[in-house]
């Protein structure tokens, strides 16, 4: 196992996209979470302040959704997939490696990006004239490691897709489809019951009721439910990505 | 150049047309059109349909509008002016703390009225708490006029409506002019009050809670005259607020309540010693944005746009992949033409197609909504003869041709889907997704500068700035009118291309 993480790990450092990626999906968690703050005043009403500040995740999402897309679309794209399965052929280990350095990597930089966006809004906050929340307090920790669970999960069940899909563009097209547009076909649907239903089992809105710390009798699920909620989604793609993996032609 | 022009073309479409994964994700496209605007047709439920005891007045123009306002009046025939000095004008929200809120949009101010029945034609000079006074006239008419002014003016000869302002009475400048045609010689002339329910919001991420609190307007007025009138016959009428009625399906209903309230404010008027004092609730506006039906019956669009956006990067990125577009530019060397006409068959390719896929789709998803509910009188019938409709159909299509082709001059900046496929799915639907986070000021910046803006072409109604509702994302409301929206889209595409003409001449293919 260990000549796989290692392969693997040398294979995504040595991309320069990778580190590009990295960057922005930290970036964009830190600066749209502190524009959203920014735009937001204290005379606006009561806000849930944890998940004001954290809500940048919405858009660093994306470009972790698009690289864990090419860990594996990329090499089908280019053809080394079969290097690679010729000099490891335990697939399912080779499969396992790129989950375990995908979503390492993808907690390491929602760990910067969560306490980024944290220590950033806090500062925009206290110029928007609100009281600043405690850090340390329950629930904002489950706010924030949540937000770094969420974002490995996202990288997971991109993965799992992509491995599925065999190709990184439309890969990329179905899991940001999945997790932007329920959302907006949701605002726009007559039911109000099937609203509901996609309120609640929509991976996006689910896996994102982790960072409320307010008002959690209201919530369709409650945080760690609906996180477990988008766990079940990725583990149901690893497991089709594996499969599939396993059993197909390279 | 125009052989030249046309043989890329034909090499573009041969390519298209040949590559049989292509046109099955198009085909894929446009079914996904028309089952998802089918389910999203489904399902829904009316709670109150609107029997036939409370029809909701029509304007003018046939539309539905809000129509309630206490007038206290008297007849004018044919020409004539009507002069009033508005001495207070105050806002009596309903609520715990008295005086303690305002709604900024009651009003009072001087009206002629063809009638007294709701939806009649009128013309009016009014003055509102926090938006000034304005000159409006048959409902979704309305011009700011001027910040202040306690004295107005209006005069009407024919069908020609002059408006003055003045502060003091005596200099009097010209604030504007309509014509309304629909009011007859024998015309209601008055002063009148009234004033929306004032709705407070709370907006947090995905969760949207609104309180309307009955509000009442209260207008005191002086120096009342009108020349052309029978001197003196003031009557006081509560215009359209028996019976009560609310547009069903709304969200957060601006019409007025019935008069009175738990606070002990009723309205009313009272005449005395040259004092006319009028309190009303209401709202005389264009209908609210309720249930757009126009744009639930073309949710399909987006599930479709999702789609081609894969083959639009496509087409153009998997030239590179495969090398064959140093084939291509051998071939036919200029590489301008050569993103031209990629972008003309491919954007005429699924305009054609989703425009079909829409048309086919728009009147089944119709007659579901229909049949669960949302039927005249509470909400107007759509079909394909609809101007509105056929509008919001060919704007959808023309929408989603557009970001095709913007995922192609991407494809082409990019030479790598996966980047023009992300890149073009955050900037279309990210900001809709954000704009329900946002502040309600930077959501409708974002909802008008990204290339959503172009999702107005789907409304039937465009947002009326001058009422008291609110344009609220959660509501799938744009703020841009339908093809100030979708020239949007339109600009980024011209920006991508010309970025992609760029590259391509400079690059090495």
């Amino acid at each position: 196992m260990t000549r796989e993480l290692h392969a693997e790990w040398t294979k995504l450092r040595t991309l320069s996209s990778t580190a590009w990626l990295l960057l922005a999906t930290c970036a964009l968690t830190v600066l749209v979470g502190a524009l959203v703050t920014a735009g937001t005043r204290a005379s606006d009403g009561p806000q849930d302040l944890p998940k004001l500040v954290l809500g940048g995740v919405q858009y660093g999402q994306a470009t972790m959704v698009v690289l864990a897309c090419l860990v594996v679309g990329a090499e089908y794209g280019s053809g080394t997939i079969g290097p690679t399965l010729v000099a490891m052929p335990r697939r399912l280990r080779v499969f396992a490696a790129k989950s375990v350095v995908v979503s390492g990597l993808a907690c390491v930089v929602g760990v910067l990006g969560v306490v980024g966006s944290l220590l950033v809004g806090r500062v925009v906050l206290s110029s928007d004239g609100f009281d600043s929340f405690p850090l340390t307090d329950g629930s904002t920790l489950r706010a924030a490691a949540g937000t770094v669970l969420y974002l490995g999960l996202i990288a997971l069940l991109s993965l799992g897709l992509a491995t599925a899909l065999r190709d990184s563009g439309v890969a990329i097209m179905v899991v940001l489809s999945v997790l932007y547009a329920v959302p907006v076909l949701t605002r726009l649907l007559s039911s109000d019951h099937w609203k509901w239903r996609l309120e609640k089992y929509a991976p996006m809105k689910a896996g994102l009721s982790v960072q409320a710390t307010k008002n959690l009798a209201a919530l369709p699920l409650s945080p760690w439910h609906g996180l477990g909620v988008l766990a079940l989604y990725a583990l149901a793609c690893l497991c089709l990505g594996a499969l599939l993996f396993r059993w197909r032609d390279a | 150049m125009s052989t030249l022009l046309f043989r890329q073309v034909r090499a573009e479409w041969t390519k298209l047309r040949t590559v049989r994964r292509w046109m099955l994700t198009l085909l894929a496209a446009a079914v996904a059109m028309v089952v998802m605007t089918l389910l999203g047709a489904a399902g829904g439920s009316v709670q109150h349909a609107g029997g036939p005891g409370d029809v909701p007045p029509k304007g003018p123009d046939g539309k539905v509008v809000r129509d309630a306002f206490q007038f206290v009046h008297q007849e004018m025939n044919g020409d004539g002016t009507i002069t009033a000095h508005l001495a207070s004008l105050k806002s009596l929200v309903e609520d715990g703390a008295p005086r303690a809120k305002t709604e900024p949009w009651a009003k009072a101010g001087i009206m002629v009225k063809d009638g007294l029945e709701p939806g009649a034609s009128y013309v009016a000079l009014l003055s509102t708490v926090g938006h000034g006074v304005r000159l409006q006239n048959d409902f979704s008419h309305d011009k700011a006029v001027s910040a202040s002014g306690a004295w107005l003016r209006l005069t009407r000869a024919g069908s020609r409506f002059t408006a003055y302002v003045s502060s003091d009475g005596t200099t009097w400048t010209k604030a504007g002019s309509v014509t309304v045609r629909g009011i007859t010689a024998n015309a209601q002339v008055g002063v009148f009050s009234t004033s929306p329910q004032h709705s407070e919001f709370e907006r947090n991420i995905g969760s949207l809670g609104v309180t309307d609190v009955p509000a009442h307007g209260v207008g005191t007025f002086d120096n009342v005259t009108v020349t052309g009138g029978i001197p003196g016959k003031w009557t006081g009428t509560a215009v359209g607020h028996s019976p009560v009625f609310d547009i069903p399906g709304v969200g957060h209903p601006g019409s007025g309540g019935g008069g009175g309230g738990s606070s002990g404010v009723k309205d009313g008027s009272t005449i005395a010693a040259g004092m006319i004092t009028v309190t009303g609730s209401g709202e005389i506006g264009p209908r609210p944005r309720g249930s757009d039906l126009v744009q639930q019956g073309l949710q399909g669009a987006l599930f479709g746009l999702l789609v081609v956006v894969a083959v639009g990067s496509l087409s153009m990125t998997s030239e590179f992949r495969h090398g064959l577009v140093r084939t291509t530019f051998t071939a036919l060397p200029r590489r301008g033409g050569v993103l031209v006409a990629k972008a003309l068959v491919l954007g005429t390719t699924v305009f054609v197609l989703s425009a079909v896929a829409l048309a086919v789709a728009f009147p089944l998803g119709q007659s579901k909504m229909r049949a669960s509910g949302f039927r005249p009188p509470g909400f107007p019938k759509w079909g394909l003869s609809d101007p509105t409709a056929l509008r919001a159909i060919i704007g959808s299509a023309l929408l989603v041709a557009l970001v095709a082709v913007l995922a192609m001059a991407l494809g082409a900046v990019f030479r790598h889907s996966a980047a023009a496929i992300a890149l073009v799915l955050v900037v279309v639907l990210v900001p809709q997704i954000l704009a329900g986070a946002l502040p309600l000021g930077a959501a409708r910046f974002l909802l008008s500068v990204t290339p959503a803006a172009g999702f107005a072409v789907q409304q039937s109604e465009p947002h009326y700035s001058f009422t008291s509702d609110l344009c609220l994302p959660d509501d799938g409301c744009y703020p841009l009118s339908p093809w100030a929206g979708l020239a949007v889209p339109c600009l980024y595409v011209l920006g991508a291309m010309l970025l992609a003409w760029w590259l391509l001449r400079r690059r090495d293919a």
